[in-house]
């Protein structure tokens, strides 16, 4: 009778951190959504403060370990990009220039999220007159995009 | 050379003389177990034994107490490993887990779901090398947008049911 007891809780105990792992990612990936809907009706409004409220939420919250590092890190980086930007439009370059160095440092994997990253990091640079350093950042920027541009002619399918 | 004949030569001939041999040849034929006269020449010791403490020197007594021993324990190949028999069963129901949660979500098990990421779009990239050569970053509103809902897309395909 022990035995079976064991068997029903392993079983049950496997099942139920099964579904928790599945219902923590969709609830992520639900905040992920509702904030983006959130972001685009603010700046329609043109309400940049409802729209950091928004992104700063998301960025705020841990993505779950069920969620792909790398899904995690795209969404997260693209999250800091658009507030980078919105900080620009509030001629705030050290603000961008603070969030875009959050960001890089959830990874470099010369994809699109981190071009914008670079591109957006050359603007603030730029703003504050920084020209060499902005040099750098765009140069960094053309570099991804050119690899990407390359990747995407050898394999025009995708 | 045999056991009975190794046991024999332990109780030695001073011993055992011809008439206690032949006793013990006729006490094993009427037990009828189809063993030679070494059993019955150990019970004729023992009787010898019983009689007179100081008949039988220390070699000879543990030779038929090992006998006698190996006889009281046969050897019991089921009882081993039953120890760890318990083991199993939580181990099978773990596995049964398993295989029903693989089951119900095929693609979960071990990896967990991913999205992979969408590839960049040709007017994405252009946009991104513009404003990277001094174009205004609102260039890359409307790339990025759709670049953004593709991703959504592969995640809701991936996570959400």
């Amino acid at each position: 009778m022990k035995r079976v007891a064991l068997i029903v809780m392993l079983s049950v105990a496997c099942l139920i951190a099964g579904c928790d792992q599945d219902a923590s990612a969709r609830q992520w990936v639900g905040q992920v959504l509702e904030t983006d809907a959130a972001v685009e009706r603010a700046l329609r409004a043109g309400d940049r403060s409802a729209a950091v409220v928004a992104l700063t939420s998301l960025v705020s919250a841990e993505p779950p370990a069920s969620v792909g590092e790398d899904e995690a890190r795209a969404v997260r980086q693209d999250a800091y990009f658009r507030l980078a930007e919105i900080a620009l439009v509030d001629e705030a370059p050290d603000r961008a220039l603070a969030l875009v160095e959050v960001a890089l440092g959830l990874g470099d994997q010369r994809d699109v999220f981190s071009a914008n990253l670079y591109i957006v990091r050359g603007k603030a640079h730029e703003a504050r007159d920084e020209l060499v350093e902005a040099a750098g950042d765009y140069h960094e920027a053309l570099l991804i995009t050119d690899a990407q541009l390359d990747r995407a002619l050898r394999e025009p399918s995708q | 050379m045999t056991h009975d004949d190794e046991r024999d030569d332990a109780l030695g001939d001073e011993l055992v003389s011809a008439e206690e041999r032949a006793e013990a040849e006729a006490l094993a034929l009427a037990m009828e177990r189809g063993h030679g006269a070494g059993e019955g020449l150990d019970v004729a010791a023992m009787i010898r034994f019983a009689a007179n403490p100081a008949a039988l020197g220390d070699e000879r007594a543990d030779a038929i107490l090992s006998d006698v021993f190996n006889e009281a324990r046969p050897v019991r190949p089921v009882a081993e490993g039953r120890g760890f028999r318990w083991l199993f069963a939580p181990i099978l129901g773990v596995a049964a887990a398993l295989v029903l949660f693989y089951v119900l979500n095929p693609n979960d098990v071990f990896t967990g779901p991913t999205a992979a990421l969408p590839a960049p779009s040709n007017a994405l990239l252009e946009a991104q090398a513009r404003v990277a050569a001094g174009g205004a970053t609102t260039e890359l509103s409307e790339p990025m947008r759709e670049h953004r809902r593709s991703l959504y897309r592969a995640l809701e395909e991936a996570y959400l049911p």
